[in-house]
């Protein structure tokens, strides 16, 4: 019988022995008194867990918590949500900037689009050359025609 | 939410005496054995998965716990701390003395063989339990029960010489 298979047997003798004390060969029982040898450990003393019970509980509870809280994040309802919320926030900074009024302080960089007022004009600053623009078309006076003398009239002499 | 953890707590109240023993009985020390029963429920939270055996899970969990600390702590401590004073101080000091002895041997073990013989005679673990834990087939641990005990017979044959 080799030495591998003989250990093999002491190994399923032992086996044997633990399940069923009884007669056991000197061998497996030597391997027997170290296991009551063993026995002097068992008594321990009593662990003080409640505490770290609550520190586990704690720590589970706000694992949970933020795992939930990273699954709601990746629900494609919250990103929508996110989205709108973004657009409305962007919307709402663009029509407070075109009220903005111009302060020492604070210079807003946005320039708005030039915009038409309704309001009419008060005065024509121009509206004397414009006059004389339209006179192009206005009939000049022809000069007035002086008295006509003959050419070869002689002179009236008064005497 | 709360159910989870009225869970948690179920599995905590089960393991973690079980837990504590196996650390305590590997290193003789008790607020380490508890500090690693707390690190043990930590990692399992950590880990975020329902693990067939949690017995088992659990339990290699520890033995990790435990392989890297003797790595960074060496040698383990070998005080017993339980004390009756109600105990006769002769037969008290005999089995510190004898516990003391124990613990010695056992530390002198291959850590695969301390596992077995702990989890085996201190937590009354079955083979296929064993098997489980350490992640070997049951034969092997039947090996490694023999030759565990065959080696702390030898060691403790050789201290009685020693003392002699």
């Amino acid at each position: 019988m080799s030495g591998e298979q003989n250990i093999r047997d002491l190994e399923s003798e032992l086996d044997a022995a633990l399940a069923k004390p009884g007669h056991a060969a000197p061998e497996i029982a030597d391997l027997l008194a170290v296991v009551n040898r063993l026995q002097t450990l068992t008594p321990t003393p009593a662990p003080n867990l409640a505490k770290r019970k609550r520190e586990f509980l704690n720590l589970a509870a706000r694992r949970t918590a933020s795992r939930r809280m990273s699954q709601m994040i990746w629900r494609p309802g919250f990103a929508l949500i996110v989205v709108l919320v973004v657009l409305i926030a962007v919307g709402a900074q663009i029509g407070l900037s075109n009220q903005a009024t111009l302060s020492p302080t604070t210079i807003s960089t946005f320039t708005a689009a030039p915009t038409k007022t309704a309001m009419a004009p008060t005065f024509t600053p121009m509206a004397g050359a414009l006059r004389a623009t339209e006179a192009r078309h206005v009939v000049e006076p022809k000069p007035v025609p002086t008295p006509a003398r003959p050419f070869n009239s002689t002179p009236v002499v008064f005497r | 939410m709360d159910d989870a953890l009225s869970g948690l707590g179920e599995i905590y109240d089960t393991f973690a005496p079980r837990i504590f023993r196996y650390v305590y009985h590997r290193l003789g020390d008790q607020t380490l054995a508890e500090d690693l029963t707390s690190e043990v429920f930590i990692r399992f939270l950590d880990a975020r998965t329902s693990p067939e055996h949690l017995s088992g899970f659990l339990f290699r969990i520890a033995h990790n716990l435990i392989v890297d600390y003797l790595r960074r702590h060496h040698p383990v401590r070998l005080v017993n701390e339980i004390h009756d004073p109600r105990d006769d101080p002769v037969r008290h000091a005999e089995i510190e003395i004898e516990r003391a002895r124990m613990r010695r041997v056992i530390a002198r073990l291959a850590p695969d063989q301390q596992q077995v013989i702990v989890l085996k005679f201190l937590e009354g673990f079955s083979n296929e339990e064993i098997a489980r834990v350490i992640g070997k087939s049951v034969g092997a641990v039947k090996a490694l029960q023999f030759r565990g005990l065959a080696t702390l017979r030898d060691l403790l044959s050789g201290e009685v010489r020693n003392e002699r």
